[in-house]
């Protein structure tokens, strides 16, 4: 098993031990809805809300070998480094774009990433708006979501997409991609 | 110069969308939640921030009667300096050309050609991502070398 993998398998299993709601976000999550590309950054998105919970989730981290060596109540994002495969991973406080409520939770889904490893991942029309929402967005995050909208066109629930895509202020480049 | 702080959920569309507003009609905060459709808490917080950050004002209504005194919202000449550069920025949003987009929906069906012969698209990632890997530690061990 790559070390990715096994690095990911212990902070998931973390995840699960803890009750910590989390899902795949970024390049992980795209080869299950559009494209395949090569990717060194390994986000996900954690539903940590109140410094209490933020301080206890940086200690369980700590306890299973996850050094946070970025990490602040106001920066959105974490990054952990693996002491045992030295992997970073990006943990995402507040994922651009989206909204960490019951409806996002409800509609990740769960993937298989090896024999005995599966992982809640975001759902695609959340994936399209996090890329777009995206601070740095770039032309590879557009192509991606190109790539999402393409393969996924009959599957995608449009209502709920427009409606994160108007609540991230991403509505018109949405629809200026769909129509290209 | 405006710089706004990384981490800060307000995107620019959002004060520009608050902004257009604002510039269209003379609007108070209840006048805004309906024009916007935005929850009244999410609209009332971003207007603090943009008002720290100078792009708007509020102006007291003197004639109104009963209740909350109403205060409507004005653009600043700096919310209006913003709102011109973001107008003009608005007019190229996509950074990728036609072709990039011709690509990725190449690629997208390329995988779903895959995806209906039986294969795995994550598996296939992780080999690409394994042997791009291998070929980056090779690269650097021959410079290390």
């Amino acid at each position: 098993m790559p070390a990715i993998l096994r690095s990911l398998q212990r902070l998931l299993k973390l995840f699960e031990d803890k009750n910590v709601p989390y899902m795949i976000i970024g390049g992980y999550a795209l080869p299950f809805y559009g494209r395949i590309r090569t990717t060194v950054d390994i986000d996900l998105a954690v539903a940590i809300k109140t410094d209490k919970e933020l301080n206890q989730f940086l200690n369980w981290l700590q306890s299973a070998d996850f050094e946070p060596t970025i990490s602040s109540p106001n920066n959105p994002l974490i990054v952990i480094l693996d002491r045992k495969e030295k992997i970073e991973i990006e943990l995402w406080l507040r994922p651009d774009g989206i909204v960490f409520d019951d409806e996002t939770l409800r509609r990740r889904q769960k993937v298989q990433l090896d024999a005995n490893i599966w992982a809640w991942i975001v759902s695609a029309e959340d994936f399209i708006v996090n890329k777009l929402a995206r601070r740095d967005r770039g032309v590879i995050d557009e192509q991606d979501v190109k790539s999402v909208l393409t393969r996924q066109e009959s599957k995608l629930d449009n209502e709920y997409l427009q409606r994160r895509a108007k609540e991230a202020g991403v509505l018109t480049i949405l629809k200026i991609i769909q129509a290209l | 110069m405006i710089s706004f702080q990384k981490g800060n959920k307000m995107s620019l569309d959002q004060r520009a969308q608050i902004l257009e507003a604002a510039v269209s009609t003379t609007c108070g905060v209840r006048d805004l939640v309906q024009v916007l459709g935005w929850k009244t808490s999410k609209v009332v917080s971003l207007l603090r921030e943009m008002n720290k950050e100078q792009l708007i004002d509020f102006q007291q209504v003197k004639y109104s009667k009963r209740g909350r005194p109403k205060k409507n919202i004005i653009c600043t000449s700096l919310g209006f300096e913003f709102l011109e550069t973001y107008r003009k920025l608005k007019m190229k949003p996509l950074r990728a050309r036609k072709e990039d987009l011709e690509h990725a929906v190449r690629d997208a069906s390329y995988i779903s050609r895959l995806v209906a012969n039986g294969h795995s698209p994550f598996q296939i990632f992780m080999e690409l991502n394994t042997i791009a890997s291998n070929i980056k530690v090779s690269s650097e061990t021959s410079e290390a070398i």
